[in-house]
């Protein structure tokens, strides 16, 4: 009876063989080199004053969408921002848009959406949904053109990405709202060993670093995010044994800079290591200027918060 | 596939002249080649003078089972046998009556320089129902048949060959365009045989032929030019060592009925053995022949079939399992295997819940008499062999093989972020008692493992799978108990009865991404009575059961099924824990009508029931062919429906624990169908090369594939699809020193999901696949054989764009046309030497293999940067050696 696993196995032969070191030389997802979106940041309005941070909403409640994005071009480009919102599911792929829905359409990297009233999709576990997708083009204009099943950004040098975003609809108020991973602080450790005093970067004074010189080894720094003390909420869920229990969520936190090295784009509070520092060795770059850094954590349920950074390599 | 695997004993026995059947004295040898300058020595080998017929057993005879045993026989300076061997037992009461029979053969003594010795020599005992059954209703008594050769070993053409009896006038045959010659005798005894060709020395030999022998040979005729260049000796050699039939080569002969199927194909175990780039493993030496895609995780991909549409077999029991980790080897010992028979389509009503092939596995019976024991030792694994006799009737083998991947990846991984829990290991078991309670009964217990484990943890997320992060995870096994009964009621009624029991458990885990544990209580019961009716009809009627008790537990994404497009969606959350009683049962009835010689026409019908399929029941009518209608010539043709029912999870009326109103499966699916058509020629053109051409169309109904919704029934058998192509196979085998192939299979394989409205290429279609296969004997132990594979690159789906899914923070793929491009060609060259010393009482063989020698990187796959910017091929293995060492004693 189980011959039909044995693709999943060979799949999960493959995969093992990329996660064991199989890469070549792509750009490191860590860097910042173009155009990027990395998220959008999600918040219930309509309870913000009682309940701030919730990401989920009931019919008829306002969320407030931010997206998360960087250029590294200087000088910073334009950026234009479609935002297309769809209650019935989507596709990709082959149905652009909301499937033949009538979409809500909105502008700008901060909108607004109020959940419509019924006709909702089902999102991966079954909840009924929103999509949000948004196209955002920097330095040029968004084209869509019949046929073709991606819009495009249009013009020289421009660039765009094409991001899709759930909003979990909440039918029932038995079940605990979820809440965005807040990052508390972002701090800097002078060197690998984490002996020194952490620095914490604030985004309005930022700090310095000597930067690489020829001849001696680069500077090495570890990075750390602190999440909120709550970020990490509990929810009923499956076990490997499919029995419902109360998980934890595992949280995933990225690191990204457009200057420097970083040793991965991702941290997860895995199984194996929960509530373990969230670190990543950034090296300093040879070149002087500001390195911005964005840094982001996700729970993977909806909740997405960012904090972006500057260091000032001298 | 009964063998004799001692070199030095094949290559001795490659120049024995002989009287009935194959001799090939031990010691002392043969001279072969002109004997030199300094101190001459003059071997005689020796002669059988006084024959004697063995009683062909009657239940083999009933039955039609030809074979051959290989006999060890030790003669003293008298030339009296005063011991002898079985050195490959066929069973079927042929062991017995072969020792029984050679016992008492009389030989004029070996003699060195004329003096007498004492010798052991091999003895090939054949047995022939054909020529049995006639000689028993007809005045043929014995049949000498052969090719004769010249230099070059090409056939030779209008060669003139007289044969010479005691009684009767002499007689005369001339050869043909294969060079080959026949005399049937009305009366056995010894024949002298003269052979002449124009250009050529004449040759001369004396057969002994007993009743009811039909014996095959093959003269070999020196050019006189040659002659006068070596004088007086290489002219002798002209006469005697005509006979050079190669043992190993006639190794293959086995006690087997004529197919039942339109295309069975066969390996001789002398090839598999060093078979390059397969490490001497018979299940993967089956991915040569024609008709089997490539695979790099060692899947059996046959005829544009999807892997889980062939189903293997071993002696009638279902194997859960055919491979070890990315098929490095097969989980069932080559040394145990009898036979392998491969039917990459219309196979017997026998068969059943497969739409593509099957491969069925004979174990063999441990041999009957003495001890036998193989030990390999490689850089992958380590293995054991023994087998040996309890009493005459009783006798037990055992194998043994275990991995050591996990010392080599431990060292490689040393130092990353990846951390080993429990290091990549294999091994397998296989352990036979046989035993023969009477002549008219035999049965085999047989108990047969296996285990794969391997887990690691990887710290570092990866850029485009985060979530693919912790523990990675496999273990995969079974563990069977299997037993078998051949009974005879009569002779004409005999019956074949196997049972097994077993479990089948595994657990596969991926991050917090998925999970799955399964655990298989399955049985299988196979019983068929082969009755012959009349002298051209036979009956054959069974029953095949298979079920049992399994339970499920998984979460994760829905399974995608094997045939489904990539746009499809599966990433819907499912989590399921269930319990199912599978129950399997069928019916089959077979007829086998001969109505003239040469034609065989076999209609079959089975019927087929699935609980797990709706309760539902399928009717599969059969036909197969096979029409020799001109000497070596044959016509095949084959048609016939083919059903499968679903797999557990996909019929599971489960609910889905993220959502208890739906299901995981859907309870309402039926059979996947097929209909299968075949037409074929096949041609021998020597005693040793052979070609065959099949075309081979199917079509595919009700296959299941996912449902386009995930509110919907996640499964439907809304998909159909349809594979056609033809094969070529020519193939040259295993002689004194070389054997080889070329295999070439066209195909194309399509799908079409619900909504299509054509068809699109299937994940598995591969349009050319050639294999070149060459291995040659150089003398003096060595053997280098090489493998050349080309294959067209498998289909993949374009990336045109990506998108980035902000719930995960990864990116997903925006896909073009299903299928529509193709990654580069396969090619690949893959070389092995052997080099093998023999000793008295065991050989030790010495073997390296080198697989991609020229190191091509070819691309098994389309790897992307995380945000579908940037690609590169995965490539395949890389230039590898593997070194080994295999002893073999007995």
């Amino acid at each position: 009876m189980n011959r039909r696993w044995d693709l999943r196995r060979a799949r999960m032969g493959l995969l093992v063989l990329s996660v064991v070191g199989c890469a070549t030389d792509f750009d490191p997802a860590w860097l910042i080199k173009h155009y990027r979106v990395f998220g959008a940041r999600i918040e219930n309005i309509t309870r913000m004053p009682t309940d701030p941070g919730a990401v989920e909403g009931a019919p008829g409640e306002r969320m407030h969408l931010s997206l998360v994005q960087w250029d590294p071009t200087v000088p910073q480009r334009t950026i234009e921002t479609v935002w297309v919102f769809c209650a019935t599911p989507m596709v990709m792929g082959n149905t652009f848009g909301c499937g033949g829905a009538s979409p809500v359409i909105a502008t700008g990297t901060d909108v607004d959406y109020v959940i419509p009233p019924r006709g909702f999709g089902v999102g991966s576990t079954y909840n009924p949904t929103v999509t949000a997708l948004s196209y955002s083009c920097a330095g040029g204009s968004i084209t869509v053109t019949p046929g073709d099943p991606v819009p495009r950004c249009v013009g020289v040098g421009a660039e765009g990405w094409l991001m899709t975003r759930t909003i979990t609809v909440r039918t029932s108020e038995t079940v605990p709202i979820n809440h965005l991973p807040a990052i508390a602080d972002v701090v800097l450790y002078p060197g690998v060993d984490a002996t020194e005093a952490p620095v914490s970067l604030d985004p309005m004074n930022p700090v310095h670093v000597p930067r690489c010189v020829a001849g001696t080894p680069c500077a090495r720094h570890l990075l750390e995010i602190r999440p909120a003390s709550d970020a990490r909420e509990h929810y009923l869920g499956y076990n490997a044994a499919a029995q419902q229990v109360d998980l934890v969520e595992l949280l995933q936190f990225s690191f990204a800079t457009t200057g420097g090295t970083l040793d991965a784009l991702f941290r997860v509070d895995t199984a194996q290591i929960p509530d373990g520092p969230i670190r990543d060795t950034w090296t300093v770059p040879s070149t002087p200027g500001p390195v911005t850094l964005v840094l982001t954590a996700q729970d993977t349920r909806g909740g997405f918060d960012d904090a972006l950074r500057t260091i000032l390599v001298d | 596939m009964r063998v004799f695997r001692s070199l030095v004993l094949a290559a001795a026995c490659a120049f024995a002249p002989t009287a009935q059947g194959q001799i090939a004295p031990l010691t002392p040898a043969p001279a072969q080649e002109p004997a030199p300058a300094v101190a001459p020595v003059a071997v005689q080998t020796p002669r059988l003078l006084h024959f004697v017929q063995a009683d062909y057993p009657p239940d083999a005879l009933t039955q039609g089972l030809d074979g051959s045993v290989l006999l060890a026989l030790t003669l003293d300076t008298s030339g009296r046998v005063t011991d002898a061997r079985v050195l490959t037992a066929i069973g079927h009461g042929f062991d017995e009556a072969a020792l029984a029979a050679a016992r008492g053969f009389v030989f004029a003594p070996a003699t060195r320089n004329g003096v007498p010795v004492e010798a052991v020599l091999r003895y090939r005992y054949r047995f022939n129902a054909t020529v049995a059954r006639a000689g028993a209703r007809s005045d043929v008594r014995a049949v000498l048949r052969g090719v004769v050769r010249g230099s070059g070993e090409h056939p030779l053409v209008g060669a003139r060959v007289r044969a010479v009896t005691p009684a009767g006038p002499p007689r005369e045959a001339v050869t043909d365009s294969a060079g080959v010659f026949r005399f049937d005798f009305t009366i056995a005894g010894p024949v002298t045989v003269t052979v002449t060709a124009d250009g050529y020395a004449p040759g001369h030999d004396t057969e002994t032929l007993g009743d009811r022998d039909d014996v095959s040979v093959t003269y070999r005729l020196v050019r006189v030019t040659t002659v006068a260049a070596h004088g007086a000796t290489a002219g002798a050699q002209a006469v005697s060592p005509g006979r050079s039939e190669d043992v190993a080569g006639e190794a293959v002969v086995r006690a087997q009925r004529p197919a039942r199927e339109v295309t069975r194909r066969e390996l001789d175990f002398e090839e598999i053995l060093r078979m390059p780039g397969t490490g001497g493993d018979a299940l993967r030496a089956v991915q040569n022949l024609p008709g089997v895609g490539r695979s790099i995780t060692g899947l059996l991909i046959v005829r544009g079939s999807t892997p889980n549409d062939t189903q293997i077999f071993a002696d009638g029991t279902n194997l859960p399992l055919v491979y070890h980790f990315f098929g490095l080897s097969s989980v069932i010992s080559t040394e145990l295997l009898d036979r392998i028979d491969f039917y990459p389509g219309n196979f017997s009503a026998r068969y059943g819940r497969a739409e593509g092939g099957v491969v069925d596995l004979g174990l063999r019976n441990p041999r009957s008499e003495g001890v036998h024991a193989v030990a390999n030792i490689n850089l992958m694994d380590a293995s054991v062999f023994a087998e040996g006799a309890i009493t005459h009737d009783l006798s037990v083998a055992f194998a043994f093989r275990r991995s050591y991947i996990d010392a080599v990846l431990g060292a490689v991984l040393s130092g990353t972020d990846v951390n080993l829990l429990t290091a990549p290991r294999y091994y397998d078991y296989q352990a036979l008692v046989d035993y023969h309670p009477s002549r008219r009964d035999h049965l085999r217990l047989a108990f047969l493992g296996s285990d794969d484990q391997f887990a690691l943890v990887n710290n570092r997320p990866n850029d485009s799978a985060p979530r693919f992060t912790g523990e990675f995870s496999t273990a995969e096994g079974f563990n069977t108990g299997q037993i078998l009964w051949d009974h005879t009621f009569s002779s004409t009624v005999t019956s074949h009865a196997v049972a097994s029991l077993g479990r089948n458990t595994i657990s596969l885990g991926a991050g917090s991404v998925f999970a799955l544990d399964l655990a298989f209580w399955q049985y299988n019961v196979r019983y068929e009575v082969q009755w012959q009716v009349s002298r051209i009809l036979r009956a054959n009627f069974g029953i095949d059961l298979t079920g049992g008790p399994a339970t499920v537990t998984f979460t994760g994404g829905r399974m995608p099924t094997m045939a489904q497009q990539q746009t499809l969606p599966t990433n819907t959350q499912s989590a399921a824990s269930f319990s199912t009683n599978l129950f399997r049962p069928a019916a089959y009835a077979e007829l086998e009508i001969a109505p003239v010689t040469g034609l065989r026409f076999i209609p079959g019908l089975r019927v087929d029931y699935a609980g797990d399929a709706n309760h539902t029941a399928t009717v599969s009518p059969r036909m197969a062919l096979r029409w020799e209608f001109l000497h070596d010539w044959i016509f095949k043709g084959g048609l016939g429906i083919y059903t499968q029912p679903p797999q557990p999870q996909e019929s599971s009326g489960a609910p889905n624990l993220y959502n208890p109103a739906l299901t995981v499966g859907n309870p309402f699916l039926g059979f996947e169908r097929a209909v299968q058509y075949s037409l074929g020629l096949e041609h021998s053109f020597t005693d040793y090369l052979n070609a065959s051409v099949e075309g081979f169309y199917k079509t595919l109904d009700d296959q299941v594939v996912p449902g386009i919704s995930p509110l919907a029934e996640p499964y439907n058998n809304g998909g159909t699809g349809r594979i056609y192509g033809a094969e070529v196979l020519v193939r040259h085998r295993l002689s004194r020193r070389f054997y080889g192939w070329i295999a070439y299979t066209l195909s194309r394989s399509e799908r079409r999901d619900p909504g299509e409205t054509g068809y699109h290429l299937f994940q598995f279609d591969q349009t050319h696949i050639l294999t070149a296969i060459a291995s040659y004997r150089l003398g003096r132990g060595w053997e280098l054989g090489a493998r050349f594979r080309y294959v067209t690159g498998n289909p993949v789906t374009p990336v045109i764009g990506a998108y980035l899914d902000g719930n995960l923070g990864t990116y997903v793929p925006i896909y073009g046309p299903t299928l529509s491009t193709r990654v580069d060609p396969f090619h690949q060259l893959d070389v092995r030497v052997d080099k093998t010393w023999t000793f008295t009482r065991w050989n030790l063989d010495l073997y390296l293999e080198v697989l991609n020698v020229y190191n091509r990187t070819n691309p098994e796959a389309v790897q992307y940067s995380y945000n579908y910017t940037q690609s590169s091929v995965v490539g395949g293995i890389p230039f590898f050696p593997n070194l080994g060492i295999r002893g073999e004693f007995q």
